[in-house]
């Protein structure tokens, strides 16, 4: 049986606006095995909070089914609140007058975690997520990381099975963002489901099992991250840099066999070349030493390239 | 002339800001009922005690004085919760004309509330009003809301240092004008030491000319009393544009003034 | 790793959750200055009432300075800080945290407003002290178990009618609006400083509807020396009101959390 599982999921709003009705899901049919962590990639009103808020109970869908280990989410409402935690990013979400500890231990008792049990688990929690020697603040003077990481120990308070963690590295440093891609990956490795709603290409590469891509309220691929960027190109891509008088061999790259094509590169004097044949990459190595080029380097397109491939650059649209 | 400018500004802010609580329908169907009804509340204390001078005392209070003094002071703190204080403190203009504009939307609330309530109580009474002493009245009424709004510039100005502490400090200024301005009681009811502070408030003496036009005084008593709810009125001015400036350079060398 | 839930919640898990409710809307209460300070400040309206009965030398009235102290205050408890609930879950984006838990939020809301009726019991303290200290005029409780039992009474009134209150004001575009529009009407209907028979004979029969009229009534009368009559149908109807606020407001929050996973807001239509 998979953890959570969708079956044509749809929702359609309806608004005041001009067009009644906005469709934010259509159609999406995702199976996420026990112990996968699945990223949930797209642009701001692709439907992302609009699927992780009927998974958790708080929305209804329109059309179609979901279940969390088969448990229906309209139908088995309380069963599936007692699997799940929600983990939001951000300021959202929290009482700042209470502390960090207290925080727990009011979610424990919303989760019927027996009484006798709350104050071990809220200790190892907050020792966990490393919020021990802060246990006793008001949430208030947190930070960013801080609040974050509270949040993640929220979820985890009932011991859920199943984890949705909606954009939580947002507004994040980058050390406060690898730590908590760390914890991730341990829950992971604890046998935990996870569904991660993120901008954040890194992160998704980083932690996720398969990413799937959701545009427009329709999910577009999952794949893994490796195969992601196989839409984009199937073979590595050399970037390299030219100095003065070098220009002179790009002719010669681009006659190349295997060689598809070679273009600027985004900083002043750097270069692109794309392959449609791996096995060409020798030569081309071999023609750009010979060149006296010293700054090579080959790489295969990134989740984030895979994303604006796929759903295409939107400039400052929302 | 630019602080001008950017006062109208501050007034459009408000504006906006009075449009987001009320609309007409919702101001005068929600904001007069409730205005009204909580005069009345106070008023019947006056057929509590069995007495038409009493009742008489207690509704020319009360209504002259109806909604005067709220709102302005939490106003004060929007911009320091909203985040643009700092923008204010920087820019050239300095702080003062915006939040004075921003504040100053709510006296023509004060004036309207206490306006109707003042005329819709007297005649439920059937107490008669003579047109020149209704017009006196009126004038009275914005004398008053507009010196009271001076007090609650420097209120607000000392608000907007803490903003959680906004309601509490409108809640005093309402609770002062009720108690020790000759509303509920004269104010040598109160004991000697308070009296010179309770003159120094406003309301005190506009309040006092109300009383007299209706009881068809002299005007030149009128004028008097005018006169110095206007002094007072003018003081509570300087005063209010002391604290801002102080406190803007105050918070400038304490990094009181966060950007985020 | 979870326990399995079935349907109704176990009465000890029930229990836990109310205490553990109460806990945590004491400290939110507590440590937001706004609303606390909003429990001391209200009491201090007696101050005026105080001051015109005894200008007038009508110091022997002082229970109705107080009844209005106390009133205010719960009312206030009620209207602006326990109708808040809801609409500052949602602001705070913590509302959906909390539907999604096991937990029925009935059961969550009406511990909290009813904690916070409770601590509105401060005005009945604070009206007293003022009476004394300020005032010199000390109020005799002749009847201490009337008393007694319309504060209770009257904090489960309170509390209950705050659920319909948070529900609805939930609902509202601006919270603001209706708080300030709301308990005006209410606090002259109840006659919580003067007796409704003072109103014109038109409004007169609506005040029995409002719960703050059988409280005044219960609670100047406990400061009277005369016997205090019908005081078990009183002390009944003042409840059933009380409870017919929260039926009426678990009705409503039901329809608004249904149209919230619905419609992905609140809202009635």
């Amino acid at each position: 049986m998979s953890a959570i599982s969708t079956l044509s999921l749809g929702r359609v709003f309806q608004t005041s606006g001009k067009a009644k009705e906005v469709r934010a899901l259509a159609g999406v049919s995702l199976e996420i095995e026990e112990g996968e962590v699945r990223g949930l990639l797209g642009p701001n009103g692709a439907g992302k909070t609009t699927l992780v808020k009927i998974l958790s109970t708080v929305l209804l869908p329109t059309e179609g089914t979901a279940t969390i280990f088969g448990h229906d989410v309209v139908r088995d409402t309380a069963a599936v609140r007692a699997m799940i935690g929600i983990v939001f990013g951000g300021d959202r979400g929290l009482y700042w007058q209470l502390t960090a500890r207290e925080t727990l231990e009011y979610w424990a008792a919303l989760y019927r975690v027996p009484a006798k049990e709350t104050k071990k688990r809220v200790g190892e929690l907050l020792e966990r997520v490393g919020l021990a020697d802060r246990a006793d603040e008001r949430v208030e003077g947190f930070s960013r990381g801080m609040k974050q990481r509270l949040h993640l120990a929220r979820g985890l308070v009932a011991n859920a099975r199943v984890l949705f963690l909606d954009e939580p590295t947002i507004g994040l440093d980058p050390i406060a963002a690898r730590d908590f891609r760390t914890l991730v990956k341990e829950l992971k490795g604890e046998g935990r489901t996870i569904l991660l709603t993120t901008h954040d290409m890194a992160e998704a590469e980083a932690v996720c099992d398969r990413v799937a891509l959701i545009d427009h309220g329709r999910v577009l691929a999952v794949e893994t991250p490796a195969s992601l960027a196989r839409l984009v190109s199937q073979h590595e891509r050399v970037d390299f840099e030219l100095t003065g008088g070098q220009e002179a061999v790009l002719p010669s790259l681009r006659a190349l066999p295997g060689v598809a094509a070679v273009n600027p590169g985004p900083d002043d004097n750097s270069h692109r070349l794309e392959l449609t044949d791996g096995a060409a990459l020798g030569g081309v190595l071999q023609l750009l030493v010979a060149a006296g080029v010293t700054s090579i380097r080959t790489s295969r397109p990134s989740l984030e390239e895979v994303y604006i491939h796929m759903i295409g650059d939107r400039g400052l649209t929302v | 002339m630019n602080a001008l400018r950017v006062f109208r500004f501050g007034l459009l802010v408000g504006a906006r800001d009075f449009a987001s609580f009320w609309t007409w329908k919702s101001w005068c169907g929600g904001w007069m009922l409730r205005i009204l009804t909580t005069v009345y509340l106070w008023v019947l204390l006056g057929r509590l005690l069995a007495s038409p001078e009493k009742l008489h005392y207690l509704t020319v209070g009360f209504a002259a004085t109806a909604g005067v003094g709220m709102f302005a002071v939490a106003a004060a703190s929007w911009d320091r919760l909203e985040g643009t204080y700092p923008l204010l403190v920087v820019s050239p203009s300095g702080v003062a004309p915006s939040l004075i504009g921003r504040m100053a939307v709510w006296v023509f609330s004060w004036i309207a509330s206490a306006v109707v309530t003042f005329f819709i109580v007297m005649l439920s009474f059937r107490w008669r009003v003579s047109f020149a002493a209704g017009a006196a009245v009126v004038s009275l009424i914005v004398l008053i809301s507009v010196s009271t709004f001076f007090l609650t510039v420097a209120v607000g100005a000392v608000a907007a240092l803490a903003p959680r502490s906004r309601n509490m400090c409108s809640f005093f200024v309402t609770l002062s004008i009720a108690a020790f301005c000759g509303v509920s009681v004269p104010v040598d009811f109160w004991p000697g030491w308070m009296q010179p502070v309770c003159h120094l408030l406003p309301v005190t003496h506009g309040l006092e000319a109300i009383r007299l036009v209706l009881d068809a005084a002299e005007p030149g008593a009128v004028l008097r009393k005018a006169g110095l709810e206007t002094f007072v009125g003018l003081g509570w001015l300087a005063v209010s544009l002391t604290i801002l400036t102080r406190f803007a350079d105050a918070g400038r060398r304490d990094g009181s003034i966060d950007l985020e | 790793m979870n326990h399995p839930l079935s349907g109704a919640i176990p009465l000890t898990a029930l229990l836990r959750l109310v205490v553990a409710t109460a806990a945590t809307q004491a400290r939110l209460f507590l440590r937001n200055t706004q609303e606390w300070t909003r429990a001391l400040m209200m009491p201090l309206q007696a101050l005026v009432a105080l001051a015109v009965l005894v200008h007038s030398g009508r110091a022997d009235l002082a229970g109705y300075a107080l009844t209005a102290s106390l009133l205010f205050t719960i009312g206030d408890m009620g209207f602006f800080v326990g109708s808040e609930i809801v609409a500052g879950d949602r602001s705070r984006q913590v509302l959906e945290l909390l539907i999604a838990t096991p937990a029925p939020y009935f059961v969550v809301l009406i511990t909290r407003t009813l904690l916070v009726a409770f601590l509105g019991l401060v005005g009945f303290a604070e009206g007293w002290l003022i009476a004394r200290l300020i005032f010199g005029v000390s109020i005799a409780v002749h009847h201490p178990w009337v008393l007694a039992g319309a504060l209770l009474a009257t904090v489960f009134a309170a509390g209950a009618t705050a659920v319909l209150s948070a529900a609805l004001f939930s609902l509202a575009r601006s919270t603001r609006t209706l708080q300030n529009a709301v308990n005006g009407p209410f606090y002259l209907l109840g006659g919580i400083l003067v007796p409704v028979t003072f109103l014109p004979l038109w409004l007169q029969p609506l005040s029995p509807f409002v719960f703050f009229f059988w409280s005044a009534g219960l609670v100047r009368d406990s400061f009277t020396i005369a016997p205090v009559e019908n005081i078990f149908v009183r002390l009944t109807v003042l409840l059933a009101l009380g409870v017919a606020g929260a039926t009426a407001g678990g009705l409503v929050l039901g329809r608004m959390i249904g149209h919230l996973r619905r419609n992905g807001r609140l809202g009635l239509v």
